[in-house]
């Protein structure tokens, strides 16, 4: 597991000087990126979001790697492109350095717009991580809907009224659609936890194939939070098991982190903007719907988990 | 005006809109954001790194250093206020200010 | 060895891409281009290729890899069609404007609705404005030869631009025509290697592709596109004049079929053109002054030469085989615009033809030459737009 100290001895692949919100906690997982592998060749695409306007407005570059924009809803594609030439032109003996490829989209450009060409990339098996900052939302064009953005949350498409108390319905689970393209790595991770985030990027760019990270990742403007809580909110969306830590490694769920104790999904979800208006009795309903989903959605995981021991233990 | 902030013809750029070099956003002012300033106190630091892990602006600049058996480490050296965009996670995510005795961080108003 | 061979369209073009050998290919299966892949596939399979292909799983992501396997540092080729190249259209515009000599074969299909899998020119015609050079082809061969000098064209470091071959679906691309099949070797090494510029797998040197631009300098980055596409023209006819230099077989931006001392003349693009010349042949024996003047650069478009070409023409037909509802024909609005600073002005009016692949036969064709023969007789020009054989007039 890579420390912090370990990290820190490594040149990161982000600069600053990027126009990012204050507060907004994505650059730490873009520059760990260099710092997770030894070896390796790292190169990054990106599909049009927060990270990759802010990140490159011309004539500045925040990318201290190679990195490639082309469009929201094609990052699996553009990048399987990278990669390819890469093996065409190993094959060729026209490059001999081992590389290793990264793709980034927020969840608009992962759930929704790009999901097919993710399903596409991961499904051919290149050599790419890709790895989905999932705000809830389409910040990068002012907080609207998408299929990841929790239920009862306000956004711009979703808004509060009196014929509505936010978005309806159940968030869909991309970690899970993940695991159903039968790839090698598939995980959920936190921006608040940079060690276990660290270990993840590691496996992920370490295997040789397709590897996909879900990261949790708090926005300032889009959850209406102040700018020093985004890492506090990753870690209650942990803790309330809104946002359970686990991986599935050739199909086998693993837990990564139980929390100590209960915490209601409220002390969460009050603490947000995006979610004070169901802080009343008269939404009780919805936010009961709410506790019982993540409640749902933590059993499915540790019933895999446990089927998962099960097994092995009737092996042994 | 520096050469740097004079708008490029179209001749002088790279083909197809590429920014031929990487990471020159250091070059870019984010500093001036700040309505409130991080100050690290070196005293109370236990240089966990986690304000540089945590920073999202690279601000927390870090030099080569010894524990106190004397393995080298990475330490941190400053705060970078060019970039520092004052968000105040440095100070909230400090370990020695959530116990809550004393302060490796201080965040406090900007003056102007 | 050169040979001489029968082949489809589609044949010819996956043969060109044999001899090309590109590193990256990625592609999707759409009529009429579909053979283009299949066979290529097949070249892969069989060793004859190391290309590396990725069978992606819609259009708008093949252009997408391509773009990706392109600004990494290759050499990239595709084949689409229709709504193929429909579902494409944003990644065109990328293609261009992060100037990536991506080289694609076009097979010209009528965009949907209804659905209809035949040959017009909807879908390229539409994709006239996204910074792609195009190119066109009246037969197999001159499809074939395009596609070789498609990747030359491109890299030129003064152009770096993507280039569409394109060609008539069905009639061209499923018809087996017999065409010279160059030499491998010959081929190759007209060609030559790839250089690349900025490669995003230049981790020592590592760029950005695909920034944001503000107001301050998205416009200086498409002058730079603008002057590129400019360059183009030269660069068509300098590829095309080596290529006869060393293959023998002659093209400019347009051909001129016997419109030398031509009263009369049709201007069309591709198949369609096979048929005119047969036409103009059977009217020259009986004395009559006819000719053609076939597209073969439509991006860019010489507006000048062309001018100068029609210097005495007195009246000119152009058939369009697309539609731009509201519009008179693409071609046509070019062609007018060509001839607005010529000191005579021939006549000249717009005919729609062949939607969806209805067909046009010789005498169809004769009856063109008999109304323009009419119009120029009588001086007025009677239907400035009008769409030739639809049922209901």
């Amino acid at each position: 597991m890579p420390s912090l100290q370990e990290m820190a001895k490594k040149e990161g692949a982000f600069a600053g000087g990027h126009r990012m919100c204050a507060g907004c906690p994505v650059p730490i997982f873009t520059k760990m990126l260099t710092r997770v592998t030894d070896g390796y060749e790292i190169v990054a695409g990106n599909a049009t979001c927060c990270l990759e306007v802010a990140s490159s407005i011309f004539p500045y570059s925040a990318w201290k790697i190679p990195w490639i924009h082309t469009a929201f809803e094609n990052v699996g594609a553009s990048m399987s492109g990278v990669e390819t030439m890469y093996r065409a032109l190993k094959k060729r003996g026209k490059i001999t350095k081992p590389y290793k490829f990264i793709a980034i989209g927020g969840d608009g450009g992962t759930y929704d717009i790009g999901l097919q060409s993710l399903s596409g990339a991961m499904e051919r098996g290149h050599d790419l991580v890709y790895i989905c900052y999932d705000n809830g939302a389409y910040m990068n064009t002012g907080v609207q809907r998408s299929s990841a953005t929790p239920m009862g949350a306000t956004t711009t498409t979703t808004p509060m009224g009196e014929q509505s108390y936010g978005r309806q319905g159940n968030r869909k689970d991309l970690s899970r659609i993940m695991v159903a393209h039968n790839i090698g790595y598939v995980a959920q991770a936190s921006i608040h936890d940079p060690v276990d985030l660290s270990e993840k990027l590691k496996k992920a760019i370490e295997l040789d194939g397709p590897a996909f990270i879900n990261l949790l990742s708090p926005c300032i403007p889009g959850w209406k939070i102040a700018p020093d809580m985004a890492v506090e909110l990753a870690r209650l969306g942990v803790e309330t098991k809104y946002w359970p830590l686990y991986e599935v490694i050739d199909g086998e769920y693993k837990i990564n982190y139980t929390p100590k104790k209960e915490v209601p999904v409220t002390e969460w979800m009050f603490l947000q903007g995006r979610f004070k208006h169901l802080n009343k009795p008269e939404y009780s309903d919805v936010v009961d719907a709410f506790q019982k989903d993540v409640e749902r959605n933590w059993n499915w995981i540790v019933r895999q988990a446990a089927s998962v021991e099960l097994l092995s233990a009737e092996v042994n | 005006m520096k050469d740097k902030y004079r708008l490029k013809d179209w001749q002088e750029l790279a083909i197809g809109g590429v920014v031929p070099d990487g990471g020159n956003s250091v070059d870019y002012e984010t500093g001036t954001w700040r309505t409130s300033r991080p100050i690290w106190n070196a005293e109370n630091c236990i240089n966990c790194l986690n304000c540089w892990v945590f920073c999202p602006e690279d601000a927390f600049i870090l030099k080569d250093g010894t524990t106190k058996k004397g393995t080298p480490r990475k330490e941190i050296e400053r705060i970078n206020y060019y970039h520092c965009k004052g968000c105040g996670l440095c100070a909230k995510e400090c370990p020695v200010n959530k116990k809550g005795k004393k302060t490796a961080i201080d965040y406090v108003k900007e003056e102007h | 060895m050169s040979k001489v061979l029968a082949i489809t369209g589609a044949g010819a073009m996956s043969e060109g891409m044999r001899q090309i050998n590109p590193d990256v290919v990625p592609a999707f299966p759409i009529t009429p281009s579909t053979q283009v892949i299949e066979d290529f596939s097949q070249f892969v399979a069989d060793g004859k290729v190391d290309t590396e292909m990725i069978t992606v799983e819609s259009e708008h992501s093949a252009m997408s890899a391509c773009i990706g396997a392109a600004a990494a540092g290759g050499r990239v080729m595709t084949a689409t069609s229709s709504a193929g190249m429909a579902l494409m259209w944003e990644m065109l515009y990328i293609a261009s404007s992060m100037r990536q000599p991506v080289v694609m074969t076009l097979i010209n299909r009528a965009l949907s609705a209804p659905i209809n899998i035949h040959a017009d020119h909807s879908d390229s015609m539409g994709a006239r404005d996204a910074g792609w050079i195009q190119l066109y082809a009246e037969n197999n061969q001159e499809a074939y030869d395009n596609l070789i000098m498609a990747p030359k064209i491109a890299e030129k470091m003064d152009v770096r631009l993507p280039v569409m071959v394109c060609m008539d679906g069905f009639i061209i691309s499923h018809c087996v025509q017999t065409m010279q099949l160059e030499d491998d070797d010959k081929v190759k090494k007209f060609i030559g290697g790839f250089e690349s510029t900025y490669p995003v797998l230049d981790t020592e040197n590592p760029s950005t592709w695909g920034a944001l631009d503000l107001q301050d300098y998205y416009i200086e980055h498409k002058r730079a596109q603008h002057i590129a596409m400019k360059n183009a023209k030269d660069a068509i006819k300098k590829v095309s004049e080596e290529f006869a230099d060393i293959f023998g077989r002659k093209y400019e931006l347009f051909e001129s079929y016997r419109i030398d001392d031509a009263e009369r003349v049709i201007i069309a693009i591709n198949s369609v053109c096979g048929e005119i010349k047969e036409v103009i042949d059977e009217r020259r024996e009986a004395g009559d002054k006819v000719g053609l003047l076939k597209i073969r650069s439509f991006r860019p478009f010489p507006y000048e030469e062309i001018a100068a070409a029609l210097e005495r023409v007195k009246i000119v037909t152009v058939l369009d085989r697309s539609e731009s509802m509201g519009a008179y024909g693409p071609l046509f609005t070019e062609i007018r615009t060509a001839l607005f600073d010529a000191p005579e002005k021939p006549m000249v009016y717009n005919r729609i033809f062949g939607l969806g692949g209805r067909e046009l036969f010789m005498s169809d064709i004769h009856d063109i030459f008999e109304e323009n023969k009419t119009y120029l007789e009588t001086g007025k020009v009677e239907k400035m737009f009008d769409y030739l054989k639809v049922r209901g007039g």
